[in-house]
C-alpha cells in the first residue's frame, strides 16, 4: 500500500461538498466515504472534518437535520444547499483547470520547454 | 439555524455538538469491534483518530461565527452573577457610575450652549458686539458718544444697537417690585432679529428725547404682572412714578443672551444735552457688513469675526 499524503490545502471542503452531493449523509459516512474513494491513499483529517462541516453549515453551502439512520440511531445529516451545488461546481471547475495546468508542466519534457 | 437561535440556546447547540461527536466515535468502535479489535482498544483507536475531542469541539464553535457574541453572553452573564453575590461592591460601583455620568451631564449642559450650540437667533453666526479695552487690557463698555459715531458711520441704522442696564421700579400695586431691564436703541430687537409676539417693535419715533414712555416686557413679566392679559397692548403702568405705556410683549422663546434676566425694555432715549455718562453701554451689531465702516474703514476685518 502506497504511503497516505496529507490533502492539499483548502481541497477539503470540496471533496465533503462532493460527497454530501450525492445524498444526504452524516459525518462518520462522509469520514469513510472519504477513504474508501480515495482508496485509503487520501488521509482524511478526521478531527478536521467536523469543523469543516460546521463552517460550511454556517456559510450555507451545507443544511442539517436529525434524522435516523438504518440501525435506528439519530445521526446528524448533512445534505447540499443550491448554494452549495453553485459552490461545488466553480470549485471543482477551478481544481479541474489547476490540475490540468500541474499536468501539462509536469508533463513538459526535458529540454522542451524552449 | 439562525443567529438568534444559537444565541438563546447555546446549550442545546452544545449537546448536539456532543452527540453528533458521540454518534462518530461510537461507529468507528462498532466497525472496529466488528472487525475483532477489543471494545476498549476500539473505543481508544476511534478517539485517536479524531484526535483531541475538546480541540475538535472548540473548532466546531468557531465555526459557528457567532463565537464573539456567544462569548460576550456568557461574559455579560457571569457579571451579572458575580455582581448579584456582592451588592456592596455593587452598590458602590453603580454609585460612583452615577455620579460620573451626572456630572458630566451637568458640565456638558453648562458649556453646551456656550461653546457649542448657536445662539437662539436666527442670523447667529453675523451677530458681533463690540467692546472697548479697559487700560489693562480686560474689555470695557463704551460711552454713548462711541455708539452714535459708529452709528453715523454704519450703512444701516438698523445694523447697530446700543444697550445698557436699567433697573426701574414697578410701583401702582400692592407691593413695589424691582425690574431687571434693559434700555436699548429702537434697532435692538431688530439687530437680533426676534419681533414681539403681541403689540409692535420700538421705531425711531420712540427713541427720541422727551420721546413717550413705552416699554416692551418679556412674557414672564407679562404672564406674572398682568396677568397675561391678551389686551396688554396700549395698557399705562407706573414705573419709577412715570406712567409707561406698553406697546409689546417678547415671544415665550425669546432668549436674551446679553442680559438674561431682563424683563422689561424701554428705549434709551438719549439727552445729548445732559452731562456726558460714562462707558457703561455695550453694543452689539447685527451684521458685520452693515458695521464694517465702523470698524476704522475696514469691512475685510469685520466680516472675519
Amino acid at each position: 500500500m502506497a504511503a497516505k499524503s496529507d490533502l492539499p490545502q483548502g481541497t477539503l471542503d470540496l471533496l465533503i461538498l462532493k460527497v454530501v452531493a450525492l445524498g444526504p449523509v452524516h459525518g462518520y459516512a462522509i469520514a469513510q466515504r472519504l477513504q474508501q474513494v480515495s482508496r485509503d491513499v487520501v488521509q482524511v483529517p478526521q478531527g478536521s472534518l467536523y469543523p469543516a462541516l460546521h463552517r460550511l453549515e454556517n456559510r450555507g453551502l451545507l443544511a442539517a437535520d436529525w434524522n435516523e439512520t438504518e440501525t435506528g440511531r439519530e445521526a446528524k445529516f448533512y445534505s447540499l444547499t443550491r448554494k452549495g451545488r453553485a459552490q461545488l461546481e466553480t470549485e471543482a471547475a477551478s481544481w479541474e483547470r489547476l490540475t490540468t495546468a500541474v499536468g501539462l508542466i509536469l508533463g513538459m519534457s526535458e529540454g522542451g520547454a524552449e | 439555524m439562525s443567529w438568534w437561535y444559537r444565541l438563546w440556546h447555546p446549550s442545546k447547540l452544545e449537546d448536539q455538538l456532543e452527540k453528533e461527536l458521540r454518534f462518530h466515535l461510537e461507529q468507528h468502535a462498532s466497525e472496529l469491534v466488528a472487525r475483532g479489535v477489543d471494545p476498549v482498544e476500539a473505543r481508544r483507536q476511534a478517539r485517536l483518530a479524531v484526535g483531541g475531542e475538546e480541540q475538535v469541539k472548540e473548532e466546531c464553535r468557531d465555526a459557528r461565527g457567532t463565537r464573539w457574541l456567544e462569548d460576550l453572553w456568557r461574559d455579560f452573564r457571569y457579571a451579572v452573577r458575580t455582581l448579584r453575590r456582592r451588592p456592596g461592591f455593587t452598590a458602590v460601583a453603580i454609585i460612583t457610575l452615577a455620579l460620573g455620568i451626572g456630572a458630566s451631564t451637568a458640565i456638558f449642559s453648562a458649556v453646551n450652549p456656550i461653546l457649542f450650540e448657536a445662539l437662539p437667533y436666527p442670523h447667529a453666526s453675523r451677530l458681533v458686539t463690540l467692546w472697548d479695552y479697559g487700560t489693562e487690557g480686560s474689555r470695557a463698555y463704551v460711552t454713548f458718544g462711541n455708539y452714535r459715531e459708529l452709528a453715523e458711520r454704519s450703512r444701516s441704522f438698523d445694523g447697530l444697537a446700543a444697550f445698557k442696564e436699567w433697573q426701574p421700579t414697578l410701583t401702582g400695586s400692592d407691593v413695589p417690585e424691582r425690574l431687571d431691564g434693559q434700555a436699548v436703541s429702537a434697532s435692538y430687537f431688530r439687530v437680533l432679529g426676534v419681533g414681539p409676539a403681541l403689540g409692535r417693535d420700538f421705531d425711531a419715533s420712540d427713541d427720541r428725547v422727551n420721546g413717550p414712555k413705552a416699554a416692551i416686557v418679556s412674557y414672564r413679566l407679562w404672564q406674572r404682572h398682568f396677568n397675561a392679559d391678551p389686551a396688554i397692548v396700549g395698557r399705562a403702568f407706573t414705573l419709577d412714578d412715570n406712567l409707561y405705556t406698553v406697546i409689546g410683549v417678547m415671544p415665550r422663546t425669546f432668549e436674551n443672551v446679553l442680559a438674561s434676566t431682563a424683563e422689561i425694555w424701554s428705549p434709551l432715549q438719549y439727552d445729548a444735552s445732559l452731562p456726558a455718562d460714562g462707558k457703561e453701554w455695550g453694543i452689539i451689531c447685527g451684521s458685520p457688513g452693515g458695521c464694517g465702516r465702523a470698524w476704522g474703514g475696514s469691512k475685510r476685518n469685520a466680516k472675519r469675526t
